[in-house]
């Protein structure tokens, strides 16, 4: 298993980006096959047969999803997230940027497979270029026929429209999303009812991630058999693992499932730079737990992570080296999630804050021995008993940091101090902030 | 089983309870309490406290029972280690950032956080950090004050005011551990229902700008009383403090009234029972100074007086006014006074409709008071009409009750007015009309030649109209905006149009009454009798001031304060009684003042604007001499022929009970019977739209 | 109340208004539009969003709060927002920040007293294989060292001078392109 190129054509065409080169390259083949030859159900048959799971992190069966919609109904909306907040994750705007007929085309199916004639791609507010570069190619779309009224002349048609998020993490949280859409703060929904049920303006909805809906041009194009070649049994296909942290070649790569993280970091992103050693990383972004630096052999799918400790997540690796403080590093994962917590449920808002606070002074050399049993059992009051899963998210890695690292933190409360100070890079912002 | 029913085992004991139901409230329903903090059943859940988080067997994690609908067979446990665990977590929570000033808060000893933390709280503390501190206390507007720091983002008053009162004044700013509850840009929150979000806050973060650090609950003795304030008759609590203080008006939940709401002016609106400028005893007029003097002096003035005019000019030359804002038992022996002791049927009330009606129109009238029905039949209403109506402006509350009809029933309303109103924005027809043209439009509705002319802006109110299920139709009969010589044609078009719409659709009327006792002053006969006898006679004040009276008795009413060119006529009477609370314009002018208990000093009943009669209790002593009406009354009566025998209120009752047409056979001769939350007479749901 | 915004960002929410099917989604983008013009959500740029979204005041105010996006407070022409999430943090994030704060003789949160930039540290921007990186007026700037700062900070007051009379009325020229990674 190793580098597989599906979703990455622009490595190998850069001018994918433009209608044509796309469109030459056999794109939007998928689309007037649909159209033309398969009927609704049976692109969503083909997405189940596949065994696509959603690439936004939590690896939901994306055929199942799209098959949950009610028997009847007159109105249904696809949205796209591509809120892309998830610290350590950076996959989604590279598709976008270098391919975004890919993803207009990967939504017009899902919509065509869910009946729906309007679509939306959540951007995060941040994305402004990735907004009007998408824009652009939904008008050439338009202009070929591909998008809007009587696509390949049919009955059915399809507008896309992209939106444009302004700064919170908890939009991408699904029904959060559904929230911020409508125009409104983005708070997650009761569920039930479920988006599927009721979701965008109260109609059936389904909410698929940027690499999720690339992948179904390949897979109606191409035939589920095609995908399951690929991958592990269980895992099947590519997935997009983005990499940051003191590499020698950072970025993202496209990866057949189940490649081991090890040709990750060794083969793709050329080792740990400067020749540091890997003290600890996390394989799924912010909100997956971390995992010590020799778990290296860990394939990269949705069950070797789990078994292993934490979770592939979005396949967004975050590293750090062996000179990298343990409690700082978790220290900016709780002020992540403390500034993001929305706020509408007691444990997140409170608890998430209150784990900050003892990070940040036990970091600062104020911990006493008795705050590692309240941190966890802080977690444990959260874990399970919020509104949504991001307050879940804001106590994986207090509890994956202490598991792992203990002894780090028990080395701040002992000698009052952050033993790695100065910190590499993060002296001078501890000056001004008047807390060192 | 019926198929509509489901049985759910709570903590062992089984209950069956009706689909749809919601966890919490069933347990409730078997005294199972679940702490919470969020919920509340008169406002859509949110689960986002979570602090009725349950373990439900069969589910993964625990559940919050405000958002769980029960399904049948269903097995709850709410005290096991788990949910107790999580109990105590989610108030560590809620407690890191409070501030601990219990012993200073005006929650405190009725706090809900405070009794869940002492019933299921972790006994110590474990948080070290610093708190999140805030601004405090801000003046949310001109009756709350908000503590930010108190504040567990429940956002109970959030939601009032999006959900209820739909003003969206109180909105949660910023995210996350930094929300605050606020108004934009710190504009004053000004709403007819602030006072609402104080009783609804489980804290102490929303406390009133009026109460603030001036009473602590536990001195509080509360009495079940009716607000004074309009003919809703919303049940409210007078919380006293000393048996001597009212402190403060709390609301009483009844559904079939007030749906567990009050207004500002209601809430607020107490001022005036302690006020020092109460009348403490009864004045007679010495060289032209009113000076205090006994009952008996006055009382003996007053016979004296009286029956010298009697004798010279007849009875009928004693007119007798009273305020529809004495009770049901002051009315019943005013009149009673009036017509058996005095033998003068000039008698009415005032403020009232300022027109009259002729005994042709009498069928019109029955029309209206045969299709009365009650408040809560606007939950159950396909159409709601208004006809030239504010019910915010006249009876807040009903305004509050119709949005939650439109918004929870599906229910639609039609406007049919002169200008725009606080619910003309929910209509989905709006007609508006000249001044002058309100039979025109009324009848238009429903004549056939107007219907076929189809005239473009009747077309929306007229397909509401024609549609299907119960209509109820407010309107207002004192039609203050149509020009006065057009509001008995009014009248009579309104009881056109219902009798109309009667043919097609259930129809319930509701009149939008300006003074809180005006249905019964009209029932009991206190008001000027037209030319057969029954009321809606011309208005008795325009006739004292064409001099048609000798001698006059203002029973808490005060129309000098307001009618223009009443002073001199009253001035020229040879004799004028008043009885009141304060000494107003009227009683300024009267040859005898007697000092008068107010509702919350008394025991007695009112009848509300849907003929819903409802008990008040005496909440506190009348100052110095001040007595009950009906017995001034009953004593000034011994100096007749024929005086009055009640010996107290509940006789009074009684005789209501046995003798007014429409509450005879219907209300309870005691109080204890009438009870709590009152009985519906005739008209008030009985048989009206069924 | 004055009105702050153009005919023009009128128009352009109005046929955002049209662009859902429901109206109220356009709420988030008249507030970027609005935002664009004035520089930051005043109350004056609130009011005039709630009027042509035919919506409270409050309800827009409770939106703006929300996202981190919307300036609640004045900001200065150029918005440095650096992150300080923990790909970017472990990579020198702090380092840039503090250099920005030394060069701009202000803390993270403040404006310098010209009213040109302003400085805050924000969360995870999306750009981690590239960090330590910021945004400044929606524009990455990636794989910033010290060096690379200066440079931008001289040719962001070479721009404003060129600029220097015109209102604020667009959206900033591309001020240079993408900082390639080194």
């Amino acid at each position: 298993m190793a580098q597989k190129t599906v979703l990455f054509k622009h490595l190998e065409q850069p001018e994918i980006h433009r209608l044509d080169v796309y469109r030459d390259a056999g794109g939007y083949g998928a689309l007037r096959t649909a159209v033309n030859d398969l009927a609704p159900a049976e692109v969503t048959q083909m997405v189940k047969d596949s065994g696509l799971r959603g690439r936004g992190g939590a690896g939901f069966p994306t055929g199942m999803k799209w098959s949950f919609l009610p028997k009847e109904y007159d109105t249904s909306y696809l949205v796209c997230n591509a809120d892309e907040s998830e610290p350590g994750a950076f996959k989604d705007r590279e598709l976008m940027e270098r391919n975004p007929h890919q993803l207009i085309e990967g939504c017009l199916l899902a919509a065509y497979a869910i009946r729906a004639r309007h679509a939306f791609i959540y951007v995060r507010g941040e994305y402004l270029a990735i907004k009007e570069l998408l824009d652009a190619a939904i008008e050439q779309a338009r202009q070929a026929g591909l998008v809007g009224e009587r696509i390949f002349g049919k009955d059915w048609g399809c507008e896309v429209s992209v939106y444009r998020g302004a700064g919170a993490y908890i939009c991408g949280e699904e029904s959060a999303m559904l929230d911020s859409l409508e125009g409104f703060r983005g708070f997650p929904r009761l569920r039930p009812p479920f988006p599927a049920v009721r979701g965008l303006y109260g109609k059936p909805t389904v909410v698929n991630n940027v690499e999720t809906l690339a992948n179904v041009p390949h897979i109606v194009a191409n035939g589920a058999e095609w995908f399951k070649s690929t991958g592990t049994e269980k895992s099947p296909g590519t997935k997009i693992c983005s990499i940051s942290g003191p590499v020698n070649r950072p970025g993202n790569y496209e990866l057949e499932m189940g490649t081991p993280f090890r040709y990750l970091l060794e083969d793709c992103a050329g080792g740990m730079a400067g020749g540091k050693s890997l003290k600890a990383y996390i394989p799924g972004g912010a909100s997956a737990p971390m995992l010590p630096g020799d778990c290296q052999d860990v394939g990269i799918d949705f069950e070797s992570y789990p078994a292993a400790g934490s979770t592939m997540g979005s396949a967004s690796f975050i590293l750090f080296p062996e000179d990298c403080c343990i409690v700082f590093a978790q220290l900016r994962i709780s002020e992540f999630f403390s500034h993001e917590s929305c706020g509408k449920c007691t444990p997140c808002r409170e608890g998430s804050r209150w784990l900050r606070q003892m990070v940040e002074r036990i970091e600062e050399g104020g911990g006493r021995e008795e705050d590692l049993p309240i941190l966890l059992d802080v977690t444990d009051n959260m874990v399970g008993k919020c509104f949504c899963a991001l307050g879940d998210f804001a106590t994986s890695n207090i509890v994956a940091s202490i598991r792992h690292f203990r002894h780090e933190y028990e080395q701040h409360i002992r000698e009052r101090r952050c033993p790695f100070r100065p910190h590499p890079a993060a002296e001078p912002l501890l000056q001004i902030a008047g807390v060192a | 089983m019926a198929e509509d029913r489901v049985h759910v085992t709570i903590d062992g004991a089984q209950t069956e309870v009706p689909k749809g139901t919601i966890l919490w409230e069933a347990a409730k329903d078997i005294g199972v309490d679940i702490p919470i903090f969020c919920y509340h059943s008169k406002l859509g859940p949110v689960g986002v406290c979570r602090m009725c988080m349950v373990q439900v067997e069969g589910m993964p994690k625990l559940t919050t029972a405000c958002t769980t609908t029960v399904t049948d067979g269903m097995v709850v446990h709410t005290r096991s280690p788990e949910v107790e665990k999580a109990q105590r977590g989610v108030l560590e929570f809620l407690l890191i950032n409070h501030p601990l000033d219990c012993p200073i808060c005006d929650r405190g000893g009725e706090c809900p956080l405070q009794d869940q933390t002492f019933q299921y709280g972790p006994g110590i503390s474990r948080f070290v950090e610093r708190k999140r501190h805030f601004v405090k206390p801000v003046r949310l507007g001109p009756t709350i004050d908000l503590d930010r720091e108190r504040c567990i983002l429940c956002w109970r008053c959030v939601r009032f005011t999006s959900e209820v009162a739909e003003d969206n004044k109180l909105i949660l700013v910023d995210r996350g551990s930094e929300s605050f509850i606020g108004t934009f840009e710190a504009e004053p929150y000004v709403s007819n229902f602030s006072g609402n979000v104080i009783e609804l806050c489980p804290v102490g973060a929303l406390t009133s700008h009026k109460q603030r650090f001036t009473f602590r609950p536990w001195e509080l003795q509360q009495h079940p009383s009716i607000c004074p304030h309009c003919p809703m008759g919303c049940n409210i609590n007078i919380d006293v403090r000393d048996a001597q203080e009212v402190i403060r008006f709390r609301s009483r939940t009844n559904e079939a009234v007030d749906d567990g709401w009050l207004c500002d002016r209601g809430r607020f609106g107490y001022d005036f029972i302690g006020s020092p400028d109460r009348l403490k005893t009864p004045l007679i007029r010495e060289d032209g100074t009113l000076r205090p003097a006994s009952f008996s002096a006055a009382y003996r003035l007053i016979a004296e007086r009286l029956q010298r005019v009697a004798a010279e000019a007849g009875p009928h030359s004693i007119a007798g006014i009273a305020s529809p804002r004495l009770s049901n038992e002051d009315l019943f022996v005013f009149r009673r006074f009036l017509r058996d002791s005095v033998g003068s049927e000039s008698i009415d009330y005032w403020p009232r409709p300022e027109y009259s009606i002729d005994s042709g129109d009498s069928a019109a009238l029955q029309t209206l008071d045969s299709a009365l029905t009650s408040i809560d039949r606007i939950d159950s209403a396909a159409l709601i009409v208004l006809i030239a109506a504010d019910p915010s402006e006249k009876e807040p509350v009903m305004e509050l009750r119709i949005r939650s009809a439109l918004n929870k029933r599906s229910a639609q309303l039609v406007d049919i007015g002169i200008h725009d109103v606080p619910l003309s924005g929910k209509a989905s027809a709006v007609l508006r009309f000249a001044p002058d043209q309100i039979d025109g439009v009324l009848r238009g509705l429903f004549l056939a030649a107007a219907r076929e002319a189809g005239s473009e802006e009747f077309a929306g109110a007229r397909e509401l109209l024609d549609g299907d299920g119960p209509v109820v139709l407010l309107y207002d009969d004192s039609f203050p905006d149509i020009p006065q010589e057009r509001r008995r044609d009014a009248l009579l078009s309104l009881a056109y149009m219902v009798d109309n719409l009667r043919e097609r659709r259930q129809v319930g009327v509701i009149p939008l009454l300006t003074t809180s006792n005006e249905m019964a002053a009209r029932d009991f006969g206190v008001m000027a009798p037209n030319d057969s006898g029954s009321v809606w006679g011309e208005p008795l004040v325009d006739r004292l001031l064409s001099g048609d009276y000798r001698a006059a008795l203002f029973w808490g009413a005060n129309p000098v304060g307001t009618v223009a060119g009443l002073t001199e006529a009253v001035e020229a009477l040879d004799f004028v009684a008043v009885s009141e609370l304060r000494l107003s314009e009227t009683a300024g002018l009267a040859d005898v003042v007697l000092p008068a208990s107010c509702f919350a000093e008394k025991v007695g009943t009112v009848t509300n604007t849907c003929r819903r009669v409802q008990v008040f209790s005496e909440a506190v002593p009348a100052p110095g001499m001040a007595r009950p009406d009906w017995q001034m009354l009953v004593e000034l009566s011994q100096r007749w022929d024929n005086p009055l025998s009640y010996a107290s209120p509940e006789a009074i009752l009684a005789d209501i009970s046995g003798s007014v047409p429409g509450y005879a056979g219907r209300l309870p001769t005691s109080y204890r019977r009438v009870g709590p939350l009152g009985v519906a007479v005739k008209g008030g749901g009985v048989e009206a739209a069924e | 109340m004055t009105r702050v915004l153009s005919d023009e960002a009128v128009a352009a929410i109005q046929a955002e208004r049209g662009r859902y099917p429901d109206p109220r989604s356009a709420l988030l983008p008249a507030l970027h539009i609005a935002q664009n013009e004035v520089g930051w959500c005043s109350a004056d740029a609130i009011e005039d969003v709630a009027a042509v979204m035919e919506l409270p005041t409050s309800d827009v105010e409770e939106v703006v709060s929300f996202y981190t996006m919307f300036y609640e407070d004045r900001v200065g022409s150029y918005v440095m927002e650096v992150c300080k999430t923990v790909p970017c943090a472990i990579l020198g994030a702090d380092q840039i920040i503090g250099h920005i704060a030394d060069r701009l003789g202000i803390s993270p949160g403040g404006t310098t007293p010209d009213g040109m930039f302003t400085l805050l540290r924000v969360e995870c921007l999306a750009a981690c294989h590239r960090a330590p990186v910021m945004q400044v007026n929606s524009r990455y700037y990636e794989n910033l060292t010290p060096e690379r700062v200066d440079q931008l900070l001289d040719l962001m007051r070479r721009q404003a001078e060129l600029r220097r009379g015109q209102a604020r009325e667009a959206p900033l020229p591309p001020l240079i392109g993408r900082v390639e990674a080194v």
